[in-house]
């Protein structure tokens, strides 16, 4: 997928675990982990603002480009 | 109400107890027309086995059969046929009665059994599905297809067999029976069989309507498994 989301980058950076992103973001420890491993097809504008909110950072240091070889 | 708590649990109850009504029903006319039938044969002077065949009427002749009403004129109410149910004895020794009973009944039994036997397997299985929390996937949507394909085709074959049985019963009673002890036009002939018996589910168009919309049923499933492939995987 050419639309990477650099989540463990920015929790490592800010110093928060996954399951207290979870739980503070409002999504199940399983659909943070499909996020932080890329795995996920869609983001809602909700989750992306919640994370944003969460990780005080902007939504183009969460989403990042990456062309396909 | 505790029977919505879990409503596809209950009628994947229902309909596994119905498809093993239905085997019950076949394994029970089976064992009737094979061992019934040989005891009957073998031991009886006279073997008999009734079954019911299906509906008759004969015309009446005007003022054969009076009908009167304290309210109404005399000639306002009048009786234009009977009706009745007719037996037979499957086991008599009229070849042609025999023969044309078999041709009857057995075409009917057949396609009454199959299809509800597929019928209450393929709801079985939907129940079953849904029951697990798996709705809209493709498992289902080929089942929901083939619930409405099952009534469309049962009801085009019930009246298919409907059709052959009034040909075969109705040429019988034309060529070999004659009514007694009644006054009916065309004098003591006049027996018409309307419909055979049988345990049919959707008799006549209620089959094809309901299959129709079993048809479009699956159009939605098919719609809302799209949905969900769009939205697997969304967070």
């Amino acid at each position: 997928m050419p639309i990477r989301l650099n989540l463990d980058q920015v929790m490592a950076d800010r110093g928060i675990s996954l399951t207290e992103l979870a739980d503070r973001v409002g999504i199940t420890l399983a659909n943070l982990s499909i996020l932080k491993t890329n795995k996920a097809k869609a983001v809602r504008f909700s989750t992306l603002e919640a994370l944003c909110r969460e990780l005080k950072c902007q939504p183009g240091e969460l989403l990042e480009f990456v062309k396909e070889k | 109400m505790k029977l919505f708590t879990n409503l596809p649990g209950n009628l994947r109850v229902l309909f596994g107890a119905l498809r093993f009504l239905v085997v019950c029903f076949a394994l029970f006319w089976f064992l009737n027309l094979t061992f019934n039938s040989w005891i009957e044969q073998r031991f009886m002077d006279e073997p008999q086995l009734i079954v019911a065949v299906g509906a008759v009427s004969w015309g009446v002749v005007p003022d054969a059969i009076k009908l009167q009403s304290d309210s109404a004129k005399p000639g306002a109410i009048r009786l234009n046929n009977l009706c009745g149910s007719l037996q037979m004895n499957l086991l008599s020794k009229d070849t042609a009665m025999v023969s044309a009973l078999r041709w009857t009944m057995y075409p009917s039994m057949v396609v009454s059994i199959t299809f509800a036997w597929l019928l209450f397997t393929s709801l079985r299985s939907v129940c079953a599905n849904v029951e697990r929390g798996e709705v809209f996937d493709e498992k289902n949507l080929r089942l929901v297809r083939g619930i409405g394909l099952i009534l469309i085709v049962y009801s085009l074959s019930s009246a298919a067999v409907g059709l052959w049985a009034h040909h075969v019963m109705g040429g019988y009673l034309t060529q070999h029976v004659v009514l007694t002890g009644l006054a009916v036009p065309g004098g003591t002939g006049g027996l018409q069989f309307i419909e055979p018996s049988g345990p049919f589910l959707f008799p006549g168009f209620g089959g094809l309507i309901t299959g129709c919309l079993v048809l479009m049923l699956s159009e939605a499933f098919r719609q809302g498994l799209q949905l969900k492939a769009e939205n697997d995987l969304t967070v």
